[in-house]
């Protein structure tokens, strides 16, 4: 869906994502969505039809106007680029949205880098943005859980293999964006192989500006205070260690390092 | 101009506690200035991680929370919070404070005594933290009132809880024991259930705006000191509602989550109507 707002479009950044009123009795609260791409008045997000709001948004028509609250949140991180150093992006689902916009700008800001994109769904038809990825001259390597389209499996099995065969020096960091089960698999192959991850998190929000804190997620409070968490172990007093950190404003994208699965 | 306790505000409007973070968050947003005052998130003695998820849940017209009182404590909010708050605005700052003991309260009253802040509102009707809510009980609501009031000159608002038998009771136990204003309501306590557990929470939003309106209507003429009016306000109208109830003063608190601009256009609007406080 794009809209025409000039000021969001200007003032994006990858991996920000703005606040849809979608205004009617049903859907109360706004509802939070990745900045897909933009161009130089408009910008896009990319939906699918889960539940009531959704849904709603799905029966708008061209030239309806909504009221949104953007760009919001904390973007990815620009890598920074050594020549022979490739970012990797690994994409679940509709999570293939932020990412784009990050690869539209990794193209724009490095031309001579040939990056790579892992995209997941569960089938063909969810294998979505192939050919924005392609047209930006990424490699995308696809997998479905049935099968219909690439190698069938889960993308978390095909990073892993891609990694033990491919030289971890080429790779600058992973960069991540889907349902947190498939994060949290991602996080785990990235600090196997010692590689900087970044992912993006949904979680249900109501605010989107940090005020609410309903959108928390469980972080490291210190990392140097806690070296079991640091070294991916389950401590049985979790005590002082952890605070609560809000999507919103605090990510969406956070270091993987940081989060308690 | 309305006044309450020690406080002038330019108009009546305020945003709730726990709907506008500290302030600060939502400065690119709204401009803070024209607020009639900020009541900040609720701040305890030591920080508070708040409950695990999920802590929200939307319903049609309100929604469900239990965030458990999450804050960066109060020695942090004096050092980093507040001071960029009274930096960036000149609107009156109330500082929304809890604790788990009467004790607590009268700890975290006696620091911001010295404070620059406008007033405290007495936070003792949360349905998230563990054990009951004090302001259930005349008696504890009257003792931790006094024990703060000792402790502090500045304005002090209690915030009740819409849960109980006798809300005038309570309100009149608050009155004696030396608070300058009540504000009515705090969340209705309510449960939802989200992939098979049953989560306990506080109900807010327009479908708890005619309670509210009740409590208030059933407080404010036997009162001496002024009622705030808390529920499910969006806009223009539910605002002249609670003023119709008997409320001297209003805070948006959900509504600000759906558009936080709200407070600034009942704000406009009141000044359109051309009316007085």
């Amino acid at each position: 869906m794009t809209f025409n707002s000039p000021k969001i479009a200007e003032s994006s950044k990858p991996g920000q994502f703005v606040m849809v009123n979608i205004g009617t009795a049903t859907t109360f609260l706004r509802r939070p969505f990745s900045i897909c791409k933009t161009n130089k008045k408009t910008f896009d997000i990319l939906y699918k039809v889960v539940g009531c709001g959704t849904e709603e948004l799905s029966k708008k028509k061209s030239g309806d106007s909504l009221n949104i609250i953007g760009p919001l949140g904390n973007g990815y991180k620009f890598p920074i680029l050594e020549i022979n150093k490739t970012p990797i992006l690994v994409a679940g689902g509709t999570g293939v949205a932020s990412l784009l916009f990050f690869a539209q700008k990794i193209k724009e800001k490095y031309k001579s880098v040939k990056p790579i994109v892992f995209i997941g769904a569960k089938n063909k038809k969810e294998v979505l943005l192939k050919n924005e990825y392609e047209k930006l001259g990424f490699k995308v390597i696809v997998s479905t859980e049935d099968g219909s389209m690439g190698k069938k499996g889960l993308i978390s099995n095909l990073l892993s293999s891609y990694l033990e065969e491919c030289c971890l020096k080429q790779v600058s960091a992973i960069y991540s964006c889907g349902p947190k089960a498939m994060l949290k698999e991602i996080s785990k192959i990235a600090k196997k192989n010692n590689v900087d991850c970044f992912v993006s998190l949904e979680e249900y929000m109501v605010c989107g500006i940090g005020t609410c804190m309903g959108c928390v997620t469980k972080t490291i409070k210190n990392l140097k205070t806690c070296p079991e968490l640091v070294a991916g172990l389950k401590i049985k007093n979790e005590g002082n260690n952890y605070e609560y950190k809000s999507v919103c404003k605090d990510g969406p994208v956070f270091d993987a390092k940081d989060i308690i699965w | 101009m309305v006044k309450i306790g020690q406080i002038k505000l330019k108009n009546p409007v305020m945003v709730a506690s726990g709907t506008f973070g500290y302030g600060i968050e939502c400065k690119d947003l709204v401009d803070l200035d024209k607020l009639g005052a900020i009541i900040t998130k609720t701040i305890t003695l030591k920080p508070r991680l708040g409950n695990p998820q999920p802590r929200t849940f939307e319903l049609p017209y309100g929604m469900i929370n239990t965030i458990g009182l999450q804050n960066v404590g109060l020695e942090k909010f004096l050092t980093e919070k507040l001071p960029e708050l009274i930096k960036i605005t000149k609107t009156p700052v109330i500082v929304s404070i809890a604790g788990e003991k009467e004790s607590e309260y009268s700890e975290v009253a006696k620091i911001l005594d010295k404070e620059n802040i406008a007033g405290i509102e007495m936070n003792i009707s949360c349905p998230n933290v563990k054990g009951s809510i004090i302001s259930k009980c005349k008696t504890d609501t009257y003792n931790v009132v006094k024990s703060v009031r000792k402790k502090t000159k500045h304005t002090l608002i209690v915030k009740l809880s819409p849960d109980v038998t006798d809300i005038l009771e309570i309100a009149k136990s608050t009155e004696s024991a030396g608070a300058d204003a009540v504000s009515l309501i705090n969340t209705v306590p309510a449960l939802f259930y989200k992939n098979g557990n049953t989560i306990l929470g506080g109900l807010s939003g327009p479908c708890i705006k005619h309670i509210a309106l009740r409590k208030v209507y059933e407080v404010a003429k036997f009162l001496k000191i002024p009622v705030i009016g808390i529920g499910g306000i969006m806009n223009i109208e539910d605002t002249l509602e609670f003023f119709k109830a008997g409320a001297k003063a209003i805070q948006v608190g959900t509504g600000n989550f759906i558009d936080p601009k709200i407070p600034i256009k009942i704000i406009n609007g009141l000044s359109f109507k051309k009316m007085s406080f």
